[in-house]
This record gives C-alpha cells, structure tokens and sequence, in this order.
C-alpha cells in the first residue's frame, strides 16, 4: 500500500509537486496519468527516496518514510523501473540480473535460478546469454522491468514501463502486473495517456503541473472526466428550433453548431444527459444522433 | 559461496569483455616492448661499433622503463577513476544502485576496487618489457617487486583522487577533465610552484647557505612522477635526488623529511588515498540525492 499525503517539493530545476495526495491500496494496479513535466517522475522519486519531500508523509506498507528506521527499510519493499532503461552494454542478460541479485544479497545458485525463473516467466530464457548491447531496446525494457522483481518488493514503481515496448512484450508485462497485483503487489505505474494504461489499472490518478487534479477508483474518475466532456447531437429539420431551446436551459453552459450538427458543454451525469434529451423530444426537436464524448483528460490539461 | 562487492564483480565482468581494456592492454604492453627493444638495440649498436660493453647503461634503461611505465599509470589512471561513479550516473544505472540500497561505501570500495585491478594489470603488462633488465643484471628480483608495489600506490592515490571527482562532478566528461588537472596540479603543477620563486625574484632568492627549506617546496612530496624517480634512482645508487633537486633553486640545509624523502612522500600517498576515498564516500552520501 501506498499514501502520499500532502508532500510538498519544490525544485528550481522543476519536477515540483504541491500538496500531493495519492492512495494506491494493497494489490492494486495504480496508473498515474499527465502530460510530460506534469511532475509523474518526481512523484516516483519521491516515494523511492531519489528526491526528500520538503513536506508532508509517505506511507509504503503502513511505515512511515519520515522514520529514518524505516527508510533503511525501503529499499527491500520497492522496485523502481526508471523510465530510461540503464543496461550495461557489455553484460549479458543473465549477468545483469545477477548483478541486482547480488545486490540484494542473493549469491550463487539460487541468485541464477531466481534470475532464470523470472527470465522464464517472459520466455527471454533463451536469450539469457545474450549481450544486452544485442538485444533490441523492446526486450531490453522487458529485462528491466523484470530486474525490478528480483528481490520480489511489496510495491512496485514503474516509470513509462510500456514505452519502448512491443505489442508482444507488452502483453506479457501486463499479464505479469496483473498477477502481481493479485499476489498483494502495489504497482503505481506513470503514462502520459490515458488510452495506455485505463484497461490495465484499478486506480488513476490525473496530474498536472505538479498537482493531483483527480484521483480514485478507474470508474469514477473515467465518469467524472465524462461529465466533463461535450455532448455532440445532430438534428433532422430545422436546427434553428434547437438553437432556441439550448439558449433557454440553463444546464447547458455552451454551445456551437455547424449546419445540423452540435457540440454542447453539459455539465450533468448520465441521468441528467438522458432528462436533457428528453425534453429536447419533448420540444419538438427530432434529433437524429445523441452521443457524450469519451472523457479524454484534455480538459484537466491545459483545455486541450 | 563468497560474496564479493558486486558492484566490482559487474566491473570485472565488463572489464573481461571490453575491447577497450583489452586494447588498452595491448597498448600499454606494446609501448612499453618498442622502448625496451629502442634502448637494447642502441646498447648492442653502440657494444658493436665501440667494442667495449656499458653495462651501466642497462640500469639507464631499467629507469627510462620504469618512467615510462609511471607516466602510463598516470595517464590512464584518470580516465578510469574519472568516469567510474560518473559514468554510472550518465547512463542512468546510479539512481537504480540508490534505490536498491547500495550504500556510499559499498559502491565506493567496489570502484576502487575495479579502478584497482586494471591498474594491475596495466602495470604487470608492463614488467616482461621491464625484465630485460635482467639480462645484464644490475637490479634485483626485490627492487621490481618494490617498484611494482610503488607504481600500485601511484595507482591508488591518482584513482582515489580521480574517483572524488567523479563524485563531486556529474557528468563523466567534466569529472574525467578535473581528474586530469588534478594529475596535472600534482606533477607539474608541484614542480612550477618549486620553480617559480626563483623565476619571480632573479636575485637573492634562497642564496642564504644553510637556510630553512620553504614550505612550497615541501609540495613535491606530493608529485607522484618526482618520487617514482627517486624509488627509481635510489635503486640506481643515487639516493639524494630529492634533496640536490631543491637546493637546485637555494642553499638549504637537510632535515629528517629531506633525508627520508621517499618514505615520507609515499607514507602521504597512502594517507591522502585512505582520506580521499573516505571523503569520497561521505560526499557521496551528501550529493548523491538529486538537487
């Protein structure tokens, strides 16, 4: 389990976050979304220790990151996938996952079968005595996302895991997120789009410059970002009696329309939406299509 | 099953597999044949036209050799240091070791340590060029061996100062320039600061017979190049190098650091290695976090 609440970091060479509040529950896929420099990174390093919050608590499995005690723990809980893969070229697949399971106290024959179990797992056994300067930059993203598992850590920081990645390689990730995640394994992974990773996690989390915009289940932010999105709806005779009646609602904040097609800001959930139709019938207006947008997060983001 | 540091056992995995190391052995093994084989054959020519062997001249070699291979060991010594910890932080793998709880001397006695082992083998590259020597004799099975061990501790003290400044400095090609200049401060900078009284102030300077030694000039105990020459010419019979090089520039009366020269020069090497690398680590602790 992960809680941030509310941590401060300010920086002059950017990637700041203000009162930042996140929650990802035990076991739980957490996707944090935002635009580059939306301070997704910074995040990452604060909650694996790169960077010192100047305020606020960081909670990883019910220990307090304020706690010097615990903070010599944290290291054994996280894995942390930075976004730029770091392979040595000159090491072989094999060796550069035993080189972590050295470092995490792992020596000999049960660092090489641990190494090959997880080497197994995405079916790179084959390639395990490969060069990494030989393998292409898809596999090498895989080696170091499995690299995060070696010392199996409670919660898993995974910084634009998929970029880079093969349609291939990616299922396979994703298969292995999911299983962690039913083993109890917090995954709080970063992405710039929503599309990337809304099929993947249990909880989102929609940043910007710095700040946690929305934050919770997948299913509620995905509604909420709905409401927020235009309703487009086409007439089949006289668009002008539309014109009328979307003047005089007062649930409708704005319209435009070209020709017999129209695009309107709605404030209101999906009851509201299909009241809203209703009386638009019941006005005498013979709408041919009613369709909300897809509840991209272009609002939140600069109105994009 | 012995657990070694791992950050120096990726080093030697590496190191085994880099064309790099592998050429720069090869290098270093090859320059050092072309003087030897340059020397004897100018002492064989000169035995044929003169008729008359000057076996002195072996022990000439022994040390032209010698210096050749210590200006090796401090060219090649900051390169290796200066990129080590900034090298890592280059390509990304830095953060990695910090989340994974390598802590500051761990990660700093594995650098050393890899630093350390080319070293030896650069510098054992370099002793069957050195060994003709003993063809002729003149220089005994000792004296290479103290000499081996002389060019380990050159070794250490320029990688120990070149692995502060990788540390100190992020990025591989600044911390690598920094390790040079440091190199560069202690040979010739020492020597420019011992001659450069005596250029400033022609006349009068240090004319005094018998007068105390200026502390400036107590700065060649730290030039690396100065004190292999002296191991080299004490081994050669000349021991007081050192001190007929400073009243080269004054009239000076010897003390116990003059007559002990060599000891004392490398007693500091050794100390300002162990005070370095300890620095090392606790400077890494301090700016290891990213600002």
């Amino acid at each position: 389990m992960l809680r941030m609440e509310s941590v401060n970091r300010m920086s002059a060479a950017g990637g700041a976050v203000a009162q930042l509040n996140l929650h990802a529950p035990e076991g739980s896929i957490y996707a944090l979304v935002g635009a580059a420099d939306s301070g997704k990174s910074t995040v990452l390093a604060l909650v694996c220790g790169l960077l010192t919050p100047d305020s606020g608590r960081i909670v990883i499995n019910g220990l307090s990151m304020s706690l010097r005690a615990n903070r010599r723990r944290r290291h054994q809980l996280v894995g942390y996938m930075p976004a730029k893969n770091a392979a040595d070229p000159n090491l072989k697949l094999i060796e550069y996952l035993e080189f972590y399971a050295h470092i995490y106290g792992k020596y000999g024959l049960s660092a090489r079968e641990n190494c090959m179990e997880l080497l197994r797992m995405t079916g790179l056994d084959r390639r395990s005595d490969s060069l990494m300067s030989t393998l292409p930059g898809s596999i090498l993203r895989e080696a170091e996302f499995l690299r995060c598992l070696i010392h199996r850590p409670k919660l898993l920081l995974a910084d634009e895991p998929f970029s880079g990645m093969d349609a291939r390689e990616r299922a396979v990730t994703e298969e292995i997120m999911r299983q962690l995640a039913a083993e109890g394994v917090t995954i709080v992974l970063t992405s710039t789009s929503l599309a990337d990773s809304a099929m993947l996690c249990d909880s989102l989390g929609l940043m910007d410059q710095g700040k946690m915009m929305d934050e919770g289940s997948r299913e509620d932010v995905l509604e909420r970002l709905r409401a927020d999105a235009p309703i487009y709806f086409e007439v089949a005779d006289d668009p002008e009696k539309a014109v009328r009646f979307l003047s005089g609602d007062e649930a409708v904040q704005a319209f435009s329309w070209q020709g017999k097609r129209f695009k309107l800001q709605f404030l209101g959930d999906a009851a509201a939406q299909a009241e809203l139709l209703g009386k638009m019938v019941s006005a005498g207006i013979s709408v041919s299509s009613f369709r909300r947008g897809d509840g991209t997060p272009g609002g939140l983001f600069g109105g994009i | 099953m012995r657990k070694r540091n791992p950050i120096y056992e990726k080093a030697r995995w590496t190191m085994d597999r880099s064309r790099l190391f592998l050429g720069g052995v090869m290098g270093f093994a090859a320059v050092m044949t072309l003087f030897a084989f340059v020397v004897f054959y100018d002492m064989l020519r000169h035995m044929r036209v003169r008729q008359e062997g000057n076996f002195a001249q072996m022990l000439q070699m022994y040390i032209v050799l010698g210096m050749i291979e210590c200006l090796l060991v401090l060219l090649v010594s900051p390169g290796i240091s200066g990129a080590s910890v900034a090298g890592e932080r280059d390509r990304g793998m830095y953060d990695i070791l910090r989340v994974s709880g390598v802590g500051a001397l761990r990660l700093i006695s594995g650098k050393i340590t890899a630093c350390m082992n080319v070293m030896i083998v650069l510098i054992v590259a370099g002793f069957p060029a050195l060994s003709l020597v003993f063809v002729y004799g003149g220089v005994r099975l000792v004296d290479a061996v103290t000499l081996g061990a002389v060019l380990v501790l050159i070794a250490l003290y320029l990688n120990s100062a070149g692995l502060l400044c990788s540390v100190l400095l992020r990025k591989t090609g600044r911390a690598v320039a920094a390790s040079y200049a440091v190199m560069l401060f202690l040979t010739a900078g020492t020597l420019l600061i011992h001659y450069l009284p005596s250029f400033l102030f022609v006349s009068g300077y240090g004319e005094a017979i018998g007068s105390q030694i200026d502390w400036f000039h107590y700065l060649l105990l730290l030039n690396p190049l100065l004190t292999f020459y002296c191991v080299l010419n004490s081994q050669a019979g000349s021991k007081d190098f050192m001190f007929s090089l400073i009243n080269d520039r004054g009239n000076y009366r010897p003390n116990w650091v003059t007559e002990h020269w060599t000891g004392v020069s490398l007693t500091l090497f050794a100390v300002l290695s162990i005070a370095a690398l300890l620095l090392t680590a606790v400077l890494q602790r301090k700016f290891g976090r990213k600002r």
